[in-house]
């Protein structure tokens, strides 16, 4: 860990391992960096979405029976 | 007049002042040298488009006028597949069987409508990437001024049409990718609604932000590309099955428009430089002499749009990804990976909220329009013109793409046009952007504007060939 950047905290960089590790994806060290560094900011955008109230709508993604008959 | 565009180039070979073969020889030499200049192809297919180009002759010769795009050269993004070649996606990573699928629908369309096929153009590794030099491929460079980036990530597409290699061709938008080189290289570039052209063929990055678009000089090249292109395809269950439209049809006519909102959102404004603005306001001011009625728009959930387009097309694209990533992660540029990487951050419960955010997102705008009687909205397509490879402008490098991936979000039509030059003699992009399925509607704005003034018709003085001339 002694080569990740001190901009990243280690629990940004832990929590990014640890979601890229469950897709077997191991990154170098400085790429793990960076992604510890940029994950505070994406967290941060992911939070705003939570902040819109969507009522009842449904996502664009959903499923259609039709689809394939 | 409009040097290099399909609309001349296509009374010209009709009047028989020249042919399909003539223009491709043009084009051919032109790329001999310029394409080692200004990067524009992955892979030329010389012998192929003088084959069609002499069949396109021969049945103009025979009475079958298979219409605009008949004889014309196009230039093909590398991320597309088609018949004649391997699809690189200018990365180390793709597999080049991917591309033994041959033509997709949209290839088929060009072909029947008589298009000439000349290669396959540079793009930023998977349209996601930035120039790398550390990679084996061409770097695409503006022709205005070659120390630039073309934009990304249809930059050879764009920077072919503009220096005069080919006519028009294809770029895909997934966040602006259309739009933002085209603005960059002073040429045409339109994103029509999501869902009017199919896609399949394509290697998807963020599929339901997905386009392919027509890029060309002008927009009515870019209407008689788009009639051709659109129509629903069984190959694509994202698209929409609506009636067959020729969108160049009656462009030239007179039609009222209604309001015309003037996008004002802060984050916007502040992402856009002095000179842009003052030459966006110029843009304004001639479509008000024409009587075009503006008023201000606050786009409603705009940095939502935005910031969630870039992450549900990360979390697509990582969904595509995975085991490539998995398994070649040095391989990939390292923009690339960081940025596609990034979809494993965010939880299937994330991305859900990000798409119902989208869809009342979408609905609050088109209220507001519905509301204020808003037609259409203009903003700059980028808030500043083209950065340079060394000594980028941080603040211009981070905001250049901030103007368009909302309307990916919204899957609204959005069309770029030259609108002038910055105080560096770059070219900058007028956004023109319209109701979902109201294409034509945006392309007639967008073809009055290039009747009002010429920036259309500018051409790079150094790097650039015409293909209408002897």
């Amino acid at each position: 860990m002694a080569d990740i950047d001190s901009d990243s905290s280690s629990d940004s960089v832990n929590e990014v391992r640890a979601l890229l590790n469950v897709a077997g994806i191991e990154p170098t060290t400085a790429d793990l960096a960076s992604l510890g560094r940029i994950f505070p900011g994406l967290r941060r955008k992911i939070d705003a979405m939570y902040e819109i109230d969507t009522g009842d709508e449904v996502s664009a993604a959903v499923f259609r029976a039709e689809a394939d008959s | 007049m409009e040097s290099n565009s399909i609309r001349q180039t296509a009374a010209d070979l009709r009047d028989g002042k020249t042919t399909s073969r003539e223009i491709v020889e043009r084009a051919l030499q032109a790329s001999d040298r310029l394409d080692p200049l200004l990067g524009t192809y992955i892979c030329r297919f010389d012998e192929t488009a003088l084959q069609a180009a002499e069949h396109a002759d021969n049945e103009l010769r025979s009475g079958t006028d298979r219409g605009p795009l008949h004889g014309i050269p196009l230039g093909i993004k590398d991320i597309i597949s088609t018949d004649e070649g391997p699809t690189s996606a200018q990365s180390l990573v793709q597999d080049p069987s991917w591309g033994d699928q041959g033509d997709g629908p949209l290839l088929r369309r060009l072909r029947d409508a008589g298009a000439v096929i000349m290669g396959k153009t540079t793009t930023m590794e998977y349209a996601i990437g930035l120039p790398d030099f550390e990679k084996p491929f061409p770097i695409p460079r503006n022709p205005w001024n070659s120390e630039r980036w073309t934009g990304g990530s249809s930059s050879g597409t764009a920077n072919g049409v503009a220096s005069g290699q080919f006519l028009g061709g294809l770029g895909t938008d997934t966040g602006g990718s259309v739009r933002l080189p085209a603005a960059y290289c002073g040429i045409t570039g339109f994103k029509q609604t999501f869902g009017l052209v199919p896609k399949s063929g394509c290697i998807p990055l963020g599929l339901s932000y997905d386009h392919i678009g027509p890029m060309a000089i002008s927009v009515w090249d870019c209407a008689a590309m788009l009639t051709v292109m659109a129509g629903d395809d069984p190959t694509d269950r994202t698209t929409v099955r609506k009636p067959s439209f020729d969108y160049v049809a009656g462009i030239d006519e007179h039609v009222e428009f209604g309001k015309v909102g003037v996008v004002t959102n802060r984050v916007l404004v502040e992402a856009s430089s002095e000179p842009m603005m003052a030459v966006f306001d110029d843009a304004v001011s001639d479509l008000g002499a024409a009587g075009i009625d503006f008023m201000q728009f606050e786009v409603p959930h705009y940095e939502a749009l935005h910031n969630g387009a870039f992450m549900a097309l990360q979390a697509e694209a990582f969904s595509w990804h995975r085991h490539q990533l998995r398994d070649k992660w040095s391989e990939y540029g390292r923009p690339t990976r960081l940025t596609i990487a990034q979809g494993a951050l965010i939880s299937a419960g994330d991305l859900v909220k990000i798409e119902r955010v989208r869809q009342i997102a979408r609905k609050a705008v088109l209220d507001q329009m519905d509301e204020l009687g808003v037609e259409m909205l203009l903003s700059p397509t980028t808030g500043y013109a083209a950065t340079p490879f060394q000594g980028a402008d941080r603040k211009a490098t981070s905001l250049t793409a901030m103007h368009t991936p909302a309307w990916n979000s919204t899957g609204f039509p959005a069309l770029s046009v030259p609108m002038g030059f910055d105080q560096d003699g770059l070219p900058c992009g007028l956004q023109i952007i319209g109701r979902p399925f109201k294409d034509d509607v945006v392309l007639r704005l967008g073809h009055l504007y290039q009747q009002l003034t010429d920036w259309h018709t500018r051409v790079p003085t150094e790097h650039a060939s015409s293909l209408s001339e002897d």
